[in-house]
């Protein structure tokens, strides 16, 4: 009884320390959601209200009317599962012959592959702007995909994976009569699926939330992802005052990956976890 | 007739010839829209544009228009205070939610979310918030400021230090969640034993953290507060929506300044000076990174 007493006057501090800071990083996605569901007059006269008077869904549908939100949803939904489908492929081409291959320059060329862990995309995207407008890409979605198709990050955590598949799982699919394709797509890829779920749940979130790069690149609803479309809106709401409908405008384009991360946290929390300091 | 040592040959090549083949795509990829870029961004950064658009050589005077001038020092500076302003406490409090929540707690899956989910959603869309909690009547942050009796009259966006302390603070919420994980992975390769002796030695829990946690998660924080600075050399969406780098270039830093001078002002060769200037100092930090890292993970083997 004493011990659990004890236990308990121990953790007491721990659960107010976290509550207090979980509750101040959640402020934010708090007035957000409270915010999308008050009328606009609601806004100015009882602007901290937590709680709105008459909930209302009319800013969602208003916002979709103002703004191509569905155009944007498309985009943002081909760039970042499109591109991520042209990963696969080169990742997985690059970290087979890396792992399992021997040919002469293997090493220098792997570790010239990881420099690009070096050379981020921000430090290029003035030249990269350049050389998608010669390549006529501008305002495309595959213009906002292609400096993306080969990663150094997806090649190496695949080729750590595929190193460790063992010889005699190779030499039984080779046995039988597996070529080299059916062999990683029977042998190999059904044994790093973690890895590959890890890559793509990684490159997902982050071509999906991206904003510098696709602001460059697109110029109308067209190529547009949703973070560049949620800003342009949000340039065109009058003033700023418009604080409902633009609320609204943002849990569209937050909402699915939010979802997805509460139905899927731990897959989530594990494939962040792994990507940090692995690189 | 073939020979068995032909046959070896032919298949020896055909490996060689497989080889190059599966890395043939990403490498053309690479080429072009990796070490290209790079060149030319040196290349473009000894032209500039003269009168009536003829593009001369001009050496390193774009270097020296750069450096010389005021607006680039200040840009230079605030990408510094806005780099150890947002790691320093990021990672203080990532270090701390890790060790709060590395035990088993009632909600931990809550609590987890509500930490963590700021990394999955996209900044510049967050930001759109953040400018409406930071608005100067219907802000909630003044708001609260006024609850408490502090000065609750701030025009966040657009007063001199407010509006880098505002683009710091979303920083921080951006990030400490994401180091949280990290540091998570980092306390769980701590063997449990030694804070069992250090229990029966006596210790309490300021001398296991001081003497057991903070020692053996050194090379974790290391390795996490390089990742932050290198983030705040990347970080600008809410920069673009939120200050516009104003008011007065006082939120302006490195990659925005890349970003006005390439896309607002078409300057191309100080856009290219300036990207060989961040492609330098983040060439620098993620070589230390990631060299640190090997040394680190052959050390502990």
């Amino acid at each position: 009884m004493i011990l659990v007493k004890r236990r308990l006057l121990k953790t007491i501090p721990v659960y107010i320390i976290v509550v207090v800071f979980s509750v101040m990083i959640l402020i934010p996605l708090v007035w957000l959601s409270t915010t999308a569901f008050k009328t606009k007059a609601e806004i100015f006269s009882n602007p901290f209200d937590i709680l709105p008077e008459s909930p209302t869904l009319d800013n969602f549908s208003d916002a979709w009317d103002y703004a191509p939100f569905g155009s944007y949803y498309v985009n943002t939904i081909i760039t970042s599962f499109g591109l991520l489908a042209v990963q696969l492929v080169t990742i997985t081409m690059a970290a087979y012959a890396f792992a399992r291959l021997k040919f002469p320059g293997r090493d220098f060329l792997f570790i010239l592959f990881l420099t690009q862990l070096m050379i981020t995309p921000q430090s290029t995207i003035f030249p990269n702007y350049l050389t998608i407008s010669q390549l006529g890409l501008i305002d495309t979605r595959l213009g906002v995909m292609l400096p993306y198709f080969a990663s150094a990050m997806g090649t190496f955590l695949l080729r750590q994976a595929f190193m460790s598949v063992p010889e005699s799982l190779e030499d039984a699919g080779k046995l039988d009569g597996c070529n080299t394709f059916r062999l990683i797509w029977h042998v190999f890829l059904p044994v790093v699926r973690p890895s590959l779920i890890a890559f793509s749940i990684i490159s997902v979130t982050y071509h999906w939330n991206e904003f510098l790069w696709p602001l460059l690149v697109t110029e109308t609803a067209r190529s547009r992802t949703l973070t560049v479309g949620l800003t342009i809106f949000a340039q065109q709401a009058e003033g700023g005052a418009e604080w409902s409908l633009l609320m609204a405008a943002t849990i569209l384009v937050i909402g699915p990956l939010l979802i997805a991360f509460t139905l899927f946290q731990r897959l989530f929390v594990q494939s962040f976890a792994n990507s940090g300091l692995k690189g | 007739m073939w020979g068995e040592e032909d046959l070896r040959m032919t298949r020896k090549w055909k490996t060689y010839l497989l080889g190059y083949l599966l890395v043939l795509p990403s490498f053309l990829f690479l080429i072009v829209f990796t070490y290209y870029p790079v060149i030319r961004s040196v290349w473009l950064s000894l032209f500039q544009k003269g009168a009536r658009g003829v593009t001369r050589f001009v050496g390193l005077e774009n270097y020296e228009y750069m450096f010389g001038s005021g607006l680039f020092r200040q840009v230079m500076w605030n990408n510094l205070v806005y780099a150890i302003g947002s790691t320093l406490p990021a990672v203080a409090l990532g270090l701390l939610f890790a060790i709060l929540l590395n035990r088993k707690l009632r909600l931990r899956g809550f609590f987890r979310f509500s930490l963590f989910y700021p990394t999955m959603i996209p900044i510049a869309a967050a930001s759109m918030v953040w400018i409406f909690l930071f608005s100067q009547s219907y802000g909630l942050l003044n708001k609260i400021l006024g609850i408490f009796g502090l000065p609750s009259n701030i025009d966040w966006l657009n007063t001199d230090p407010h509006a880098m302390i505002a683009i710091i603070l979303v920083s921080i919420w951006k990030f400490a969640g994401y180091y949280m994980l990290l540091f998570l992975a980092g306390l769980q390769s701590i063997d449990e034993s030694l804070y069992e002796a250090a229990v029966i030695e006596g210790a309490n829990v300021w001398h296991k953290f001081r003497k057991i946690t903070l020692p053996l998660l050194s090379p974790t924080t290391f390795f996490i507060t390089l990742v932050a600075i290198i983030n705040s050399f990347q970080s600008v969406d809410q920069i673009y929506v939120m200050t516009r780098g104003g008011p007065y270039n006082t939120t302006n830093v490195l990659l925005y300044y890349i970003y006005q001078n390439g896309f607002v002002y078409w300057d191309t060769g100080v856009a290219s000076s300036a990207s060989v200037v961040l492609f330098g100092i983040l060439l620098v930090l993620t070589f230390v990174y990631y060299f640190g890292l090997q040394h680190f993970v052959h050390y502990e083997r």
